[in-house]
């Protein structure tokens, strides 16, 4: 005999249960109100790179496959893919139906124009070096050829991509937003600016862009996924900064503030009614202090060990209002392959003294820092570099400059001893660290990205041959490794890893951090009205 | 007359010359590269090259300058390096709203500026004419981006009677054209007051006293009719100096207009943007200073003579 208690907690049970469940279920309408600092330069997916113009491009196109939330690859418009056994060749199954939003439906010749557009140099892609491993892409680049050989169309819903050499991150690279597809017909049509008004099969299509004033998506005919485009339209608003985005998303006027500024964090989170908007999203990154290994004081081992030793990282988390973590090492926590256990060079200050003394420099030394504010947390945290490496003798000269300025200075040989970016993951997979920042073969005078110049033989090699190994824990391991030597060599400081801070309102539902795009707008919904 | 028209019109064209070359070479003095605000941080050097050689950023200075100065003789301000828009398009888009917001300022300071003027030459030396005197001179010693953040956070974000900031209607334009008005209602209000002080003491306004008209009849018709006249010329050469202002204002309430436009254009070193917001200011700035000019003397043949 069930008891009037009993009975009133288990009715009280199901309502909750119903309630909860009835916040789940995504509503259909309304208008999603967003806001740029500025205007992007393009929206076509071979241009698009950083991640707050991926946010709007992939509400308009999508592609074969996805990262799913633990970074782990999903057929997404396609069925499955399969891999040849010399790890070569790659076959995509098309999933039949796909539309692009003007109603056509996707075939496989519709993937091998949207690649070649990126692979072919007139287009400017930066993410080209993603897929000249394709084979056949060189000699298509230097114009030898006007078809690329390893990228095939064998039947409509089946794509053949053939590598000249195999490469473990392949399929990751499928999943960026460069290898979505475009409509051929739309680009024929308006040359290399369809994107204005540009649609693909992603659940949004642009329908308004006025350059530097506002965009405006809306639903697509065509919504080739379940859980996508709830929304009837989404506005974007260009200009204003941050700190004035997030007074107008409490005034209720914007939904979402991409890369909130610290003083906003903290008075947000301080504020019972608006704690909630405050969301930190984590995303595989670290930031670095860059020390160049081919100038002077830092061709000195034991002084760049020294740097690492006098940086406190735990007090820098704190001045980031804790939107970031101390680095744990440089392949960071969310990326495949990171190490738990890796050992960094510890704070120690009197150990940085004393080798800066083994290095020569007993009475200190001087150079200078170069950064700039493009995230406001990086300002905040040079100065308190500045402060620790006072500490134990050493004067950084902080120099500011603007992110295109330092960027182009970093990537011109032997020009900054010393520079503070960070870097976070193109695809999950250690290499886009490790190999990307620091194989020697790969410095350039001009416009590489081994920022600190470092060139280690054993290093080289080891990278070489983890990128022949496809067993994914043979793999991490071999990079765990490598990332050990580097460690030690010192080339870098690991200062933090930061998550992205974003204010978003209330009333949008369907909010799921993902650990590479962060958040996935095109499946956001309309929940309910803000609290006043 | 033909021959000051031409010399004016000669010196306006160096003035213009002048503009066009110091703001090339002011520009290409900031540090940075345009291809890496184009192409994005993790672009490859070859794309960096490209884009060099397309935009012939690869190119001595001086050459550059002989290319700008050409288009813009022929009348073409170029395209945006960062979204390839023709300038001239980009400001035609935003001009409407700049215009706008000047406009709405300059119909509420006028309002607000001729009856305090009218009333404080009436009633001068008195309390309301000393606060009025304080209020203007704190007017026109405000800057406006400090003005217009605090009416923002103030009214807007605080009590919630206007929006924040952007556009989308014209409840947008209120307080960015009121910020406007505040700094300059001040200033208008003083003019009047002193126009109508120096015309409510001339024989014809004691003519018309004693002809019996009614004391609004003498202030408002007779008095303010001829206050005006000196307070339109100022006005018409403020509407050139106005832009200095909207630059501020619209960029605390992100309004979609020309100052906007220029100061986006700053941050992504967007050279013939840049180059095109500083040419246009320049050209309105230089071409209301000659309207003004040959029209004064046409309206005033004292300065003819002077001259």
């Amino acid at each position: 005999m069930i008891s009037t208690r009993d009975f009133i907690a288990m009715i009280g049970t199901l309502l909750l249960a119903t309630s909860l469940f009835a916040a789940e279920v995504p509503n259909n309408g309304g208008v999603l109100r967003l806001a740029r600092a500025a205007d992007m330069q393009s929206m076509d997916p071979a241009i698009c790179y950083d991640m707050e113009a991926l946010l709007l491009a992939r509400l308009v196109f999508q592609g074969l496959v996805d990262f799913d939330e633990n970074s782990k690859l999903f057929p997404k418009q396609a069925i499955d893919w399969n891999i040849s056994t010399d790890r070569k060749t790659y076959t995509f199954h098309l999933r039949p139906g796909v539309r692009f939003a003007n109603g056509r439906e996707v075939e496989a010749s519709d993937y091998v124009y949207s690649l070649q557009r990126i692979i072919d140099p007139k287009n400017q892609s930066p993410g080209e070096s993603f897929f000249n491993g394709i084979a056949g892409a060189k000699d298509f680049q230097k114009g030898n050829t006007n078809i690329i050989t390893g990228l095939r169309a064998p039947e409509k819903h089946t794509l053949e991509i053939e590598l000249s050499e195999p490469d473990f991150a392949f399929e990751f690279k499928m999943a960026m937003t460069f290898a979505c597809a475009v409509p051929k017909e739309a680009v024929e049509a308006e040359g290399n600016k369809f994107w204005l008004h540009g649609f693909g099969t992603g659940p949004y299509q642009l329908t308004k862009w006025t350059r530097g004033l506002k965009m405006q998506f809306v639903r697509s005919p065509q919504v080739n996924q379940q859980n996508e485009g709830y929304f009837d339209r989404v506005e974007v608003m260009i200009g204003g900064d941050r700190a004035l985005h997030a007074m107008m998303l409490e005034r209720d006027e914007l939904d979402m503030v991409y890369l909130a500024q610290v003083p906003d964090i903290v008075r947000l989170s301080r504020d019972p009614r608006m704690k909630e908007v405050v969301h930190p999203l984590d995303q595989a990154s670290t930031d670095f202090l860059y020390l160049n290994n081919e100038l002077p004081p830092f061709n000195n081992l034991k002084v760049r060990q020294a740097v690492n030793h006098a940086i406190d990282k735990e007090r820098l988390v704190k001045l980031t209002a804790h939107t970031a973590v101390a680095a744990r090492g440089i392949i960071p926590p969310l990326m495949l392959g990171f190490n738990p256990e890796q050992k960094m060079l510890e704070y120690n200050p009197e150990k940085a003294k004393r080798l800066l003394r083994e290095a020569g420099y007993p009475d200190g030394l001087s150079f200078a820092l170069w950064y700039s504010e493009e995230d406001p947390r990086w300002g905040r945290i040079v100065v308190a570099i500045e402060s620790d490496l006072r500490e134990v003798g050493i004067t950084a000269q902080l120099k500011k400059i603007t992110m295109s300025a330092i960027m182009t200075a970093l990537q011109t040989r032997k020009s900054v001893p010393c520079g503070y970016l960070g870097w976070s993951q193109d695809y999950p997979d250690p290499s886009n660290f490790l190999d990307v920042l620091f194989n020697g073969t790969r410095i350039q005078d001009f416009g590489g990205n081994n920022f600190a110049y470092y060139d280690n033989p054993t290093v080289n090699q080891l990278l070489a041959e983890a990128d022949r190994i496809s067993i994914p824990s043979e793999r991490y391991h071999q990079y765990q490794q490598i990332e050990k030597i580097i460690l030690q060599d010192a080339p870098v400081v690991p200062l933090v890893h930061s998550a992205v801070p974003v204010l978003i309102s209330s009333r949008i539902g369907g909010l799921r951090l993902h650990p590479v795009w962060l958040m996935q707008l095109e499946q956001w919904w309309l929940a309910n009205e803000p609290k006043k | 007359m033909l021959f000051r028209l031409s010399s004016r019109l000669f010196w306006s064209a160096v003035t213009l010359l002048g503009t066009a070359v110091l703001t090339f070479l002011l520009v290409n003095a900031v540090p940075g590269d345009v291809a890496r605000v184009i192409a994005g941080p993790k672009a490859s050097a070859d794309v960096i090259k490209a884009i060099h050689t397309k935009f012939h950023l690869d190119e001595p200075i001086w050459k550059r300058l002989g290319y700008h100065l050409n288009d813009l003789a022929h009348g073409d301000l170029g395209q945006s390096f960062v979204t390839e828009q023709p300038v001239a398009e980009a400001i035609l888009t935003r001009l409407p709203t700049t215009a706008a917001v000047s406009a709405l300022a300059i119909v509420m300071w006028m309002l607000l500026a001729v009856p305090l003027g009218v009333l404080t030459a009436k009633y001068s030396g008195s309390w309301f004419d000393r606060i009025v005197l304080v209020l203007s001179t704190l007017s026109l010693s405000l800057p406006a981006f400090w003005l217009a953040r605090m009416l923002q956070y103030s009214l807007s974000y605080k009590l919630g009677w206007f929006p924040v900031a952007g556009f989308r209607g014209f409840s947008h334009l209120l307080l960015p054209a009121a910020t406007l008005a505040l700094l300059t209602v001040g200033y208008y209000a003083r003019l009047v007051h002193s126009n109508m002080t120096e015309v409510l003491n001339s024989p014809y306004i004691r003519a018309a006293r004693a002809k019996g008209a009614s004391e609004t009849a003498v202030l408002f018709k007779h008095g303010l009719r001829n206050a005006m006249i000196p307070v339109i010329t100022v006005l018409g050469m403020d509407v050139a100096g106005l832009l200095g202002g909207v630059l501020f204002v619209e960029n605390v309430f992100a309004l979609p207009g020309i100052g906007t436009l220029a100061v986006q254009s700053v941050f992504n070193l967007d050279v013939p943007v840049i180059m095109g917001t500083v040419m246009f200011s320049a050209v309105i700035v230089v071409g209301a200073n000659l309207v003004v000019d040959v029209l004064y003397r046409w309206i005033d043949p004292r300065i003819k003579s002077a001259a």
